[in-house]
């Protein structure tokens, strides 16, 4: 099984995989930062005063880390910060969820429409297990 | 874990610790350039709570009671006001065509009909049009008149170039005027006014009316102030949406800050659907 997963093919479709969903999903945020900032306040997880710089910053970082992976300059490290964002979202969508809160995630920017729920958790969950794959080491 | 894989996972950690110092130095330095840009198009690096001016604190001193009494005849109802007989040494009939709008005004004739008296006792729907009022029994038994019509008169919406932010007391004032009063607008989602909204309320989502703003249109010169809300609390599209409309120059734009939660507690009228009744 550990060697399916370090399988290099594998880990590495996973990677560029990964990496060009988050530099979809960063660019999408990056065109449209006032949008990112109304879904950061809508989570109501942050301080407010916190929430500019959260949406300003956080999408670059998306993006850095998913041309590491796409050009394979930092792959690794690029997976191990696009599943820490991730866990740190999914644990946002399910604080929302668990509060009655119903609101456009903004994960992909506001074109997609996606709303937090069961249907958002599921995806970071299918993109968290392409980042753990993506984080294996070489052998 | 030999030593080769700790070399290994410690770059790794260098790395993406690397990652994110760029990615978070590009983000400002974007905003920055954003904000040098003429116009600006930056956010500004700290997030400040929005302070809107308060329509109970714009009102002027004609039209608020004397001596500082503005708070407490701002949470008046001049439909209940007058019937109790409380308000009227400071209120004035200042619009007589507005109070005729209100049940207030017809007393007379209503008065003498027991089978009108009769329904407003019991239907809860026509009860909460208007505020909670004293059982009046010695005016069914001995047919004595009421009290004169008294009205407070509207509140005042000063032309700001601002939102303006309303409170309950005078978001029912406007509602129990009627629609040639205020326009309300329900700036949330299409589900969540489907799901329920204030009684008459125009659905007009924050979203939509960004993406198309001719949506805006229909509510310039419309000679009367226009009364946003959304979920109350956090909730910000109302102020988005306000602020959207005072750019496209419609103006008197209010903000129900307290929103649909607070209209809901006090037991006004709620509507469900896709379609707002019109009022």
């Amino acid at each position: 099984m550990s060697r399916v997963l370090t399988w290099a093919p594998l880990r590495r479709g996973a990677q560029i995989l990964l990496g060009l969903l988050f530099v979809y999903a960063a660019l999408a945020k990056i065109s449209d930062v006032p949008a990112m900032a109304r879904e950061v306040h809508n989570f109501h997880l942050v301080p407010l005063w916190s929430e500019y710089l959260i949406a300003m910053t956080v999408p670059w970082v998306e993006l850095v880390a998913g041309l590491a992976m796409v050009l394979g300059i930092a792959p690794r490290a690029g997976a191990w910060v696009c599943g820490a964002l991730l866990i740190v979202f999914t644990v946002g969508v399910a604080a929302a969820m668990a509060r009655g809160l119903s609101f456009e995630c903004g994960c992909f920017g506001t074109a997609s429409g996606m709303r937090v729920g069961w249907g958002k958790l599921g995806e970071n969950a299918a993109m968290l297990v392409l980042a753990a794959l993506g984080a294996q080491r070489a052998r | 874990m030999d030593e080769r894989d700790r070399e290994g996972t410690a770059a790794t950690l260098r790395a993406a610790a690397l990652i994110v110092i760029v990615g978070i130095v590009l983000g400002l330095a974007f905003n920055a350039v954003g904000l040098a840009g003429r116009p600006p198009r930056g956010l500004p690096w700290i997030r400040q709570p929005e302070r809107m001016p308060s329509l109970e604190d714009l009102q002027p001193a004609s039209v608020l009671a004397p001596s500082g009494m503005s708070g407490w005849l701002a949470g008046l109802d001049p439909v209940g006001a007058a019937w109790a007989g409380t308000a009227p040494s400071r209120a004035t009939v200042a619009d007589t065509a507005r109070a005729a709008r209100k049940p207030a005004v017809k007393p007379a004739t209503k008065a003498a009909k027991p089978a009108v008296t009769k329904k407003t006792t019991k239907a809860p729907v026509s009860v909460a049009r208007i505020q909670p009022q004293p059982v009046r029994p010695a005016i069914q038994k001995t047919g004595t008149p009421p009290p004169p019509a008294v009205a407070i008169p509207l509140p005042v919406v000063p032309d700001l170039d601002q939102p303006i932010e309303v409170k309950l007391a005078n978001v029912k004032r406007f509602f129990d005027a009627g629609p040639t009063a205020a326009v309300i607008v329900d700036a949330r989602e299409s589900e969540e006014y489907a799901a329920a909204h204030i009684a008459g309320a125009i659905s007009l989502p924050y979203e939509a009316a960004i993406e198309k703003p001719e949506r805006l249109a229909p509510f310039k010169n419309l000679g009367r102030p226009i009364i946003v809300y959304c979920d109350g609390g956090d909730c910000e599209v109302s102020k988005d949406l306000a602020k959207s409309m005072l750019a496209e120059g419609i103006r008197k734009v209010l903000v129900f800050t307290d929103g649909l939660p607070a209209w809901k507690s006090a037991g006004y009228p709620v509507e469900t659907g896709a379609t707002g009744a019109q009022r």
